[in-house]
């Protein structure tokens, strides 16, 4: 990231109330100024209130929230870029990043580009990818990542400020024009394994955060923050302490250590006011021999309320999960009929390789199956838990399951077009020997119980798939060289686009999974892909490692 | 390739005592199946065309693919203009050489590889 304020980037105007002759003409300029000042605002960087958020489809040129809706479809209305003319699609301009592997996804407000990475924020400009302004925090020298990657997923912006989690577990907020920190609450302490990775959740006056750690024995928890000031609003932690319901299913003290991180953003129901948010795996990974029973909420969805936080129902995918398959996902909420009555569902491809649709509004399983090679279930319930099958269980000497414990997708997101009723999915196609081990907790250190030895490359590959929403059914496949680490933008205009961990960033027939375009970025994709308009024209972005990438027609 | 001279089809043999055995090399020597490296791939391309090139993998991603052929020259193919794209797994252009040489032969390019121990 080049400095703000060098070549033709816009220049901040600054006034000084310390002239001491203040003529007429000096008044006049500094009148002009403020007015110039205050347009330039009013373009640039406009008020984002819950509404505009709420009602994203009547904005299709901006994206305002981590999925571009609230109910997680990471849809895009726009139309211009079609099957016909995607062939033409070519880079408009890139932006170095000062940090290697983003994962973010932007925000597009009124012609400014809002990017995250760890510990740093940036606005740039939407028409050039110069920068606007910068923000950073120093990471501290004694923390640490347990378990993944010094990465943000992106920031949530409401009214007037942008919202940025950081690795040392602080949610901050960013005056949105001009990057001036407003306050900043600390969530965690990084101390003892608490970090945040996740782009934060803007709802009807809060932020939501949650937690990585599982990795470190943390006990995990749902945030909400008041988005004026700061001051927390609710937590419900994912592991039960004694008295609460579910707090029998841990075995002795394990649920003191027991994990269940919360590091994906959710999803919002604004009419339900729900708030679903997914959890990651107990803790230790590999080894439930201390934590015998179901683990709740372990490897769950969960409604909260989004007023007080409390619990409105759970599902877990993967009771007493050893494989660290952590429903670490963005749920896609939609409306449809099934056997002839109206439903709000919910739907899933889980990290354990079964896709699953749910009410919403209770939490009923209604459907599920297998989207990828999967070894260790027979199939579903018919309260949709998984069936097991005897010996998939990680042992000292290694079991061979599929999927690997990065599992059949995972973090990156799906998307959802109302226009095909499919749900597109990024999967990866890769077995693996699963270890258990011996692990002591430690505060703030690895505490895994095993590990895993993936299968060789040439042994593992990855798809887009397209899925019929309310059954699983798959519509269409496309193979990848390897598996990928890349989200999912369906848009109205037919297409899907995604990215390769090989760098190719490319565009499928939404109805076919034909492939029509690809470009090579020259660095692995990991990241999701948002669309928007700058002057009424479509634009697609992607960050490629250090690069984010911006697409027009030319 | 050996001190610059060849191709470089294969790996490069300058330093080859350095990384592996004699017992390893008599065993590649003489079934080069068996020391296949992990990311060792050979491939055969059928063009549109009717051209077949065979050769290593150089690198590959989901749209694209680059060979090198047994002159030590690269190809670069879009995988949708290939009418067929085999991967030999298991499979390796350099012959047996205990069906070509004597075992003295053999014990003495074991030994001759297994002296090279790069640039002085």
């Amino acid at each position: 990231m080049k400095p703000a304020n060098r070549g033709h980037g816009l220049q901040p105007v600054r006034f000084s109330l310390a002239t001491r002759h203040f003529s007429l003409a000096a008044f006049q300029k500094l009148a002009y100024a403020i007015l110039l000042a205050a347009s330039l605002s009013t373009l640039t960087c406009a008020q984002v209130p819950f509404s505009r958020i709420a009602n994203a489809d009547s904005e299709p040129g901006n994206w305002l929230t981590y999925s571009r809706n609230l109910l997680g479809h990471r849809f895009s209305p726009l139309t211009e870029i079609t099957p016909a003319n995607v062939f033409n699609l070519k880079v408009k301009y890139a932006v170095q990043f000062p940090t290697e592997r983003n994962e973010v996804s932007p925000l597009v407000v009124d012609g400014v580009v809002y990017v995250t990475g760890p510990n740093w924020a940036a606005a740039l400009d939407a028409h050039t990818g110069r920068q606007l302004w910068r923000w950073s925090r120093v990471i501290p020298k004694d923390y640490h990542n347990i378990g993944f990657l010094q990465v943000s997923r992106g920031p949530a912006v409401l009214d007037d400020k942008l919202y940025i989690a950081t690795l040392d577990c602080y949610l901050v907020a960013l005056d949105l024009k001009s990057g001036t920190e407003r306050w900043a609450t600390q969530v965690g302490d990084y101390h003892l394994g608490y970090s945040m990775t996740v782009a934060p959740l803007a709802i009807e006056g809060k932020i939501v955060v949650g937690v990585s750690g599982g990795e470190a024995g943390i006990r995990g928890f749902v945030d909400a923050y008041d988005a004026s000031t700061g001051k927390q609003s609710w937590r419900f932690w994912t592991i039960p302490g004694p008295g609460e319901p579910g707090h029998d299913t841990w075995a002795g003290d394990s649920w003191k250590t027991g994990g269940g991180p919360t590091w994906v953003t959710g999803a919002y129901d604004p009419d339900l006011k729900l708030v679903y948010w997914g959890v990651g795996n107990p803790a230790p990974d590999w080894n439930g021999d201390a934590r015998l029973g179901d683990n709740l909420y372990s490897c769950s969805f969960l409604a909260l309320d989004a007023t007080t936080g409390k619990l409105r129902w759970h599902f877990q995918f993967s009771p007493h999960d050893t494989h660290d398959w952590d429903a670490a996902h963005t749920p896609v909420l939609f409306n449809a009929t099934i056997n002839g009555r109206p439903r709000k569902l919910l739907a899933t491809a889980n990290r354990n390789a079964f896709y699953y649709v749910l009410d919403r509004e209770t939490g009923e399983f209604i459907a599920g199956q297998p989207y990828a090679k999967e070894t260790w279930a027979k199939g579903l319930d018919a309260k949709g838990r998984p069936i097991r099958i005897p010996d998939s269980e990680p042992t000292e000497n290694g079991t061979l399951i599929w999927p690997n414990l990065n599992g059949a997708t995972v973090w990156f997101s799906p998307s959802y077009s109302p226009q095909t009723g499919f749900f597109y999915v990024a999967v990866r196609q890769i077995g693996s020997i699963y270890f258990k081990r011996e692990s002591e907790y430690k505060p703030g250190t690895f505490f895994p119980g095993g590990g895993e030895n993936e299968l060789p490359p040439d042994d593992a590959w990855g798809e887009i798939r397209a899925l019929e929403a309310t059954t699983g059914n798959t519509q269409w496949t496309f193979k990848l060289h390897s598996p990928p680490w890349a989200g999912v933008l369906s848009t109205a205009g037919g297409l899907v686009f995604s990215g390769s961990d090989e760098g190719n960033f490319y565009a499928l027939d939404a109805r076919t999974g034909k492939p029509l375009w690809d470009f090579q970025t020259g660095g692995p994709i990991g990241a999701n892909p948002i669309s928007f308009t700058i002057d009424g024209h479509q634009h697609i972005a992607i960050s490629a490692d250090r690069v984010l990438y911006v697409f027009a027609l030319e | 390739m050996l001190n610059a001279a060849g191709n470089a089809y294969g790996p490069d043999l300058t330093a080859i005592g350095e990384r592996r055995s004699p017992a390893f090399l008599t065993k590649v020597l003489s079934k080069p199946s068996d020391g296949l490296a992990e990311d060792f791939l050979f491939v055969r391309a059928t063009t549109s065309s009717g051209q077949t090139i065979e050769g290593i993998r150089a690198n590959e991603d989901s749209f694209t693919i680059q060979i090198k052929d047994n002159s030590g020259r690269f190809h670069s193919f879009r995988k949708s203009e290939l009418t067929n794209l085999q991967k030999l797994r298991g499979q390796t252009p350099m012959p047996s050489f205990a069906a070509i040489l004597s075992p003295t032969d053999l014990q003495d390019l074991v030994a001759f590889l297994a002296s090279q121990r790069g640039p002085q």
